[in-house]
């Protein structure tokens, strides 16, 4: 039976070893192909279904009255997909490491447009860059496009309602669509690896390992997330009703 | 290399012995080299499938870079999760680091599992990665449909993955602007500098978003795209296809259950 201090200390090699490890150009950190067991892959698969759908009636019933909105929303995705890929240094560790952008794209879109676009943008990624995987497209769905996208969503909207500015709102939202979407990749993680031993020391080590990139990677994301919004505020005030559905593209 | 830079489809184009392969086929037997590895119980299977999809992609002229650097993350999160079962789980101690007031145990059994859960992420990404550089993302796409994919999805992909390439054009020369007027010497630019770079993005996208639906509507776009059925499966795919799949589960039989 480990005690506690032997847990804090193999908690505390873990993180030495990903920073170790990670000193290379580190990423949005997705769930690799193969990761999880083919049960547990195939239950965050179909979880993800719902989600993903109810995006796609969504695109559905608007592009029959916006015939346009199919290629709007596309180049919208594709624009967040480059977002995600955009390197940004990361002091703590001191290499690079890239948002996820499920935030940003949660207060312009909507959420369940999210979960569709974050759908496709997993595969491509999964396809052609190698990160994430087709059998963990559940789970990387899951995280990023729905708890990141839902979490980053209602945290604008309550600070908002708050009486923040718009530019906290949307740096917290960043921030906490950051953090949500790895607690829950570690979540996945941990469900599909604690394979009989404790469920909760797995899901704390690797949240643990995560944090040295993620915790100043998600507070990076909120500089993002704020200056991409506030950006498009001040410049284009008039396309943030038509994104979130409000008017026509 | 930056990220995005690694993302591209011009190793697809290229003739040549696998590219020519009917797509239904192909990911067919990606599919099953996948099940082999998410159900091999020892990490020599995945490990030899690794090695022959590497040996392959390397085969149909991917820079050896390109591929590495592609599997850098892969790694990362491999060994990773080999350090956190090989500390986490399991009672056999494999090696023992004895510190002044604790231990550290790596144990054989949480090292033997991470291994196989290692080896089983590089093969299965090996799988794909060969997959992606041997067909044609459209050719994808189209068979995503005709396996019931729903049509925006598989729409949606289509023109997400069309239009990657236009906007990063824009993006890369905003980002080489910012640079050469030093707008990522210091941290505070730098997430200044990244935010604009972001933002401009989204405002361009809604830009050629405008342009693009004029030039699609001027070519008689009604709001779906039409994608021609998969081209026809010949014999050859067949037996091509059936000689794979032989090849993997027995290879699979043989070494991936102990």
């Amino acid at each position: 039976m480990k005690t506690m201090t032997q847990h804090f200390a193999t908690m505390a090699i873990v993180v030495v070893a990903t920073l170790v490890i990670s000193a290379t150009p580190a990423d949005a950190m997705h769930i690799s192909e193969g990761a999880l067991p083919p049960a547990w892959a195939t239950l965050w698969t179909l979880l993800m279904i719902p989600f993903v759908m109810k995006g796609v009636w969504e695109l559905r019933a608007r592009a029959k009255t916006d015939r346009m909105f199919k290629p709007f929303i596309a180049l919208v995705g594709s624009a967040l997909f480059i977002i995600s890929c955009m390197p940004v240094p990361v002091p703590v560790v001191g290499a690079t490491s890239h948002p996820c952008g499920c935030g940003l794209s949660a207060i312009l879109i909507g959420p369940w447009l999210t979960a569709l676009v974050s759908s496709v943008a997993l595969m491509l990624q999964a396809l052609f860059l190698a990160h994430g995987g087709v059998t963990t497209l559940g789970a990387n769905t899951l995280s990023m496009g729905v708890m990141g996208a839902f979490a980053g969503l209602a945290v604008f909207r309550l600070a908002l309602k708050s009486g923040t500015s718009t530019w906290t709102a949307a740096f917290m939202a960043g921030v906490v669509s950051d953090w949500v979407t790895y607690l829950f990749t570690s979540f996945f993680l941990a469900s599909g690896l604690a394979d009989g031993g404790s469920f909760f020391s797995m899901f704390l080590s690797i949240t643990v390992a995560f944090i040295p990139t993620q915790a100043p990677l998600g507070i990076l994301e909120g500089f993002i997330t704020a200056g991409a919004y506030c950006f498009v505020e001040q410049r284009r005030p008039e396309l943030l009703p038509v994104w979130a559905g409000k008017g026509s593209a | 290399m930056k990220s995005f830079e690694l993302f591209t489809d011009i190793f697809t184009i290229k003739p040549n012995r696998l590219s020519v392969i009917e797509t239904r086929c192909k990911l067919l037997c990606a599919l099953i080299a996948i099940m082999c590895v998410l159900f091999s119980e020892s990490p020599l299977f995945p490990t030899i499938l690794f090695a022959i999809s590497m040996t392959a992609t390397l085969m149909v002229g991917v820079p050896a870079k390109m591929a590495l650097l592609r599997f850098v993350l892969p790694l990362v999160m491999a060994t990773t999760l080999l350090i956190v079962k090989a500390l986490l789980t399991g009672s056999t101690p494999m090696v023992v680091f004895d510190f002044y007031l604790f231990s550290l145990i790596f144990t054989l059994e949480g090292f033997t599992e991470g291994a196989l859960i290692a080896s089983r992420v590089l093969g299965a990404l090996g799988v794909v990665h060969l997959l992606s550089v041997i067909t044609p993302a459209h050719d994808i796409f189209r068979t995503a449909l005709w396996l019931g994919l729903p049509r925006e999805w598989v729409e949606v992909a289509m023109m997400m993955y069309r239009y990657i390439f236009e906007l990063l054009d824009t993006v890369v020369e905003i980002s080489s602007a910012q640079r050469t007027r030093l707008g990522y010497s210091t941290a505070w630019l730098g997430l200044n500098s990244a935010g604009t770079v972001a933002g401009s993005a989204l405002v361009r996208s809604f830009d050629k978003a405008v342009a693009t639906s004029e030039a699609m509507t001027a070519r008689g776009y009604d709001g779906v795209i039409r994608f021609d059925p998969p081209e026809p499966v010949t014999s050859r795919d067949v037996m091509i296809a059936g000689a794979t799949t032989l090849g993997i589960v027995s290879m699979f039989l043989l070494t991936g259950i102990s």
